[in-house]
């Protein structure tokens, strides 16, 4: 059975010894962030994943959200979790405080991200998407529409989604067909979006999705896309969750893993949906919005690895099997844990070293990050910017793919259990 | 890194740059990484007097290995991008037979 337990050591030594954040916390806005502070965070944060979120990990990939007649219902303990996640403050943690958040540098909200990825990847989706979504209304929203979703995505609440596929428009958007009719104050929306990551599910009372349309008068291509809000629920004059807007979950995904996560199929049918900035700027900002993403799908390689690392780790020493190569040519013959042997100590070596580079080349971005954003200097914010370009496509390629490779060692230190779902390494 | 820069840059047929893409992505992961491990090991030997010495020394293994397994990739994946680029589009679509 897997388990697992935040590597506060190893991540306070990349945040104290490689990504200065003790120089984090000095600049303007981020005074708040005291090594105690900090300390104290890490350590709530690790006893969340590991009290909460890692119980529901195995169980929720093994039962899987379920559709039926348009809803979904996530694994057993899934809606408690967030619940609990939210009442935390953990939702509201990466967020200014004048939204309610706690205007913590990435510095620190990472590694609790992290956190949250190595102990449940599946539920740390929901929240994800929520930030992406937090984050392009914070860009270009409206007063208007910041002020009526983002008190309640911040906290939580109310989760946010992004819906830019469609089964035609994958990688290349520009055959986006989605429409969307203008209405009075509003637009009508219709068409059908794919891969909508907890599109449609239990565990928050509204869902904000973002979706990607073209008016009737755009032109073609990339250039004639806008970017709207769509909720769940359109909400009333007084902020709650009012009348059930027409769009609906029409199934869900049956993928390779992360099964407790709903991939949903999206079919808008003249919803109610408002503007975000201006119109045919759509995909400027959904892909301002997506470099932010990207930073975190690299982590989610980091904490992948992690994870993958601390399995096949316990195995490894509790595994008795084989002599000791030296000892047992010394006619020892007791077998020994496979820890002992040279190239189960390679895969963990392999493991252990490429996951401390991952870690400390993200880590080392998040600084650049805020660096970027609240450096008093104005060549300096623009010289870490440039570092925070370059490095984010590093973070998300090297990272997902050695994380990957990291996770496929892991099976195969366990041997032929690595095939074995109980043993925790195949998910 | 710098070579394969270079060829990226200089290489007139983009299909040969883009050929070379994914395996210039990993170099630059892997020598970013042992940048970073490279630091990593400094400030462990920097602590060492009064530091947590066994975390710390295996903070500097951890990196040696990393320098002696995992950099070592580094030019064979700068020979992939420079001189193996070009053999990717070298099959006609007809010449992939579907069994």
């Amino acid at each position: 059975m897997s388990t697992y337990r935040a590597p506060l050591k190893d991540m306070k030594f990349v945040l104290n010894e490689l990504a200065g954040l003790g120089e984090v916390g000095k600049l303007p806005g981020y005074e708040e962030a005291t090594p105690d502070t900090v300390d104290a965070i890490l350590e709530e944060a690790s006893k969340f994943a590991s009290g909460v979120l890692d119980p529901i990990n195995y169980s929720g990939d093994q039962e899987g959200s379920k559709w039926a007649d348009g809803a979904v219902k996530t694994p057993k303990g899934f809606r408690e979790a967030y619940k609990q996640f939210c009442e935390g403050g953990w939702n509201a943690l990466p967020f200014e405080a004048e939204w309610g958040g706690q205007g913590l540098p990435r510095l620190v909200s990472t590694p609790v991200q992290e956190m949250w990825k190595s102990s449940n990847m599946s539920f740390s989706l929901c929240p994800l998407l929520t930030q992406g979504a937090i984050e392009a209304l914070l860009l270009r929203g409206s007063p208007e529409l910041q002020r009526r979703y983002l008190p309640k995505m911040v906290e939580g609440s109310w989760t946010g989604t992004m819906n830019l596929t469609e089964p035609q428009a994958g990688s290349d958007l520009s055959l986006v067909r989605t429409r969307a009719e203008r209405q009075g104050d509003h637009f009508l929306i219709s068409g059908q979006k794919i891969f909508i990551t907890y599109g449609e599910h239990d565990m928050s009372e509204n869902i904000v999705h973002l979706v990607l349309a073209r008016t009737p008068e755009a032109p073609e291509g990339v250039k004639g896309i806008s970017l709207f809000v769509v909720p769940k629920f359109v909400p009333n004059a007084d902020g709650t969750p009012g009348k059930r807007n027409p769009a609906k979950c029409a199934s869900i995904e049956h993928k390779l893993g992360i099964h407790a996560s709903p991939t949903a199929v999206m079919v808008y049918d003249k919803a109610v949906g408002y503007l975000v900035g201006e119109e045919n700027r759509g995909l400027e900002y959904m892909f301002i919005m997506m470099n932010a993403a990207r930073f975190a799908v690299g982590l989610e390689g980091v904490a992948i690895a992690e994870r993958a690392f601390q399995r096949a780790l316990a195995f490894a020493k509790e595994r008795i099997q084989g002599r000791d190569l030296v000892q047992g040519a010394q006619g020892t013959n007791a077998a020994v844990p496979i820890i002992r042997h040279p190239d189960v100590r390679r895969m963990l070596m392999l493991m252990k070293s490429q996951t401390e580079a991952m870690r400390a080349l993200a880590y080392t971005t998040a600084a650049a990050m805020d660096y970027a954003h609240k450096h008093p200097d104005a060549e300096a914010r623009k010289q870490h910017q440039a570092f925070v370009d370059l490095m984010i496509p590093v973070v998300k390629g090297w990272s997902t793919e050695t994380g990957i490779e990291v996770a496929s060692l892991g099976v195969q230190v366990h041997g032929g259990m690595g095939f074995v779902e109980e043993t925790g390494a195949a998910q | 890194m710098a070579d394969g820069v270079n060829f990226i840059v200089e290489t007139k047929d983009p299909r040969v740059s883009f050929a070379g893409a994914v395996p210039f992505l990993k170099l630059m992961g892997i020598v970013a990484g042992g940048w970073q491990m490279a630091r990593a090991a400094l400030a462990a030997e920097k602590g060492l007097t009064g530091g947590d010495r066994p975390f710390l020394e295996a903070k500097i293994a951890t990196a040696r290995f990393f320098g002696d397994q995992v950099l070592v990739q580094a030019p064979g994946l700068r020979d992939t991008v420079v001189k193996g680029s070009p053999a990717v589009m070298a099959l006609s679509e007809e010449q992939f037979l579907a069994a």
